[in-house]
């Protein structure tokens, strides 16, 4: 009964939407709308300037991917790129989470260490790769600069997830004598997952541009970064273009990933909490032809 | 279990000054009184999740089963889940849950049922837990007078020998327990033993 209801409200108000956004455009009508003022804007500025070393056309760009994409070199450096940036973001992620229950747990151990986390923050991350430079191996220098910048954003999102979910969920788990472990496992990180994967996908975004920068600077083997650098320094403007077309796209389907993963559970997570009927929550039970007490 | 000479104070407001209170070693005491007179400070400085300013709070066991007045039960389990998690044996969590009519929304999400079926999840759970000390809040708030009626004799049925707790603004059910304890606050909003 509650759920049909449920199904009814719910139809309802997505027809309503779907009435409202009858005046917006198709999405695929605006996507080529974009593409082709981009692509037409970059063909006329390219004919505008005339040097192909600074600005070359769309079709010279498509030529010099064509013959890229089928080299054993640039998946190698695709590979190695999105290896070492995903090793680095997962490093980030699990050093913030770790970092955010240590502190949120120790209320002393935060009060010294939480303003660490707000100047690596606040740092530009030239800075760091320009340390990093002097201390690691340029080989790991785009991992560990990635996880740099990831770390903070994972801290940010857990610690305010769990400071949240302690204030709601601490009396029942004192009044019941649930163990740590278990708050943590079954209560603690169910209740941040949503803020966890907002971090995942700001923190996916950030690794992608702190890796490739790092990667421009460090000058690692097989890395896209090493490849941008070596087409700026002999003028081969279509090479640019091609790897950050290649950069934007993967962030992007990364990006997609992520997105439709954190959806998911968010509308999970709201289905779970919103009342099966309208003021259920306000509503009295029992039987349906039940005395209702004064 | 007793009370002893306890003041409360939340901020600049008093709610408890000098406040005694005997509970009885078993059957079922009712708090009762209007909104806002302390009977919830009683119930959380017997559960031991505040302490008082000043007094003692004696005799309160180690365990404690508490009911809270907003459920507090965790939207992203089912409902046996949230009856597994504080229980240790599925076979009365699976009774218990029959027991209150909700025979047939044992696996089903809290967003799934309604406001007084997650009323009754958060009754089961309170009853399971093995415990020496019953404290519900508002038990019978979200469900009809019937459904209160069995919870009250379920309770009494399940905590026979053990001391239950009850604080409630319905005078009906607070006629189903086996002492009374009235409260109001004064002029100064502090609560007092009527």
């Amino acid at each position: 009964m509650f759920n049909d209801s449920s199904k009814n409200q719910r139809k309802g108000s997505f027809e309503g939407g779907s009435n409202a956004d009858k005046s917006k455009m198709p999405r695929w009508a605006s996507i080529l709308i974009f593409l082709v003022v981009l692509i037409g804007g970059w063909q006329i500025s390219a004919m505008l300037v005339g040097a192909s070393y600074i600005l070359p056309t769309p079709v010279e760009v498509l030529v010099r991917a064509g013959e890229l994409v089928v080299t054993a070199d640039f998946w190698a450096s695709v590979g190695m790129s999105v290896l070492r940036i995903f090793a680095g973001f997962a490093l980030g992620m699990i050093i913030g989470i770790i970092l955010a229950i240590i502190m949120h747990s120790m209320p002393r151990v935060r009060s010294v260490f939480a303003p660490f986390i707000k100047i690596i923050r606040t740092t530009p991350i030239v800075c760091f790769i320009l340390l990093a430079l002097l201390w690691v191996s340029n080989a790991l220098i785009p991992t560990f600069m990635v996880a740099l910048m990831v770390m903070p954003v994972a801290w940010t999102n857990t610690i305010e997830g769990l400071d949240a979910a302690s204030e709601r969920y601490r009396d029942v788990i004192c009044a019941y004598r649930i163990t740590l472990s278990t708050a943590l496992l079954k209560i603690y990180m169910p209740a941040i997952s949503v803020q966890l994967l907002s971090a995942a996908g700001v923190g996916m975004g950030l690794a992608w541009k702190s890796g490739v920068t790092a990667e421009v600077l460090s000058l690692p083997a097989f890395a896209i970064g090493t490849n941008v650098y070596q087409a700026k320094m002999v003028l081969d403007a279509p090479d640019i273009f091609v790897w950050t077309i290649a950069i934007i796209l993967i962030s992007l389907v990364l990006e997609y990933v992520i997105r439709r993963i954190s959806d998911n559970v968010s509308s999970e997570r709201a289905s779970d909490t919103a009342p099966a009927t309208a003021g259920a929550n306000y509503g009295v039970d029992g039987p349906s032809d039940g005395q209702v007490s004064a | 279990m007793r009370l002893s000479n306890v003041t409360r104070r939340y901020g600049e407001k008093t709610v408890l000054a000098g406040f005694s209170l005997k509970i009885p070693d078993n059957g079922i005491t009712a708090i009762m009184g209007p909104s806002g007179c302390g009977k919830t400070t009683i119930m959380r400085l017997l559960a031991q999740l505040d302490q008082p300013d000043e007094g003692t709070v004696y005799g309160v066991p180690k365990n404690k089963a508490v009911l809270f007045e907003d459920d507090q039960l965790f939207p992203w389990m089912d409902v046996l889940g949230n009856i597994m998690l504080t229980c240790p044996d599925e076979g009365l969590a699976v009774r218990m849950l029959g027991w209150l009519g909700l025979a047939n929304e044992i696996h089903a999400k809290l967003g799934q049922i309604s406001g007084g079926q997650r009323r009754r999840v958060a009754i089961a759970r309170a009853l399971t837990f093995p415990a020496d000390l019953l404290l519900l809040d508002e038990p019978t708030q979200r469900l009809d007078f019937a459904t209160a009626s069995s919870v009250m004799q379920l309770v009494r049925q399940a905590w026979a020998d053990k001391p239950v707790v009850v604080i409630t603004h319905d005078h009906e059910i607070a006629g189903m327990c086996d002492y009374l304890v009235n409260l109001h606050p004064d002029s100064n909003g502090i609560c007092r033993l009527v």
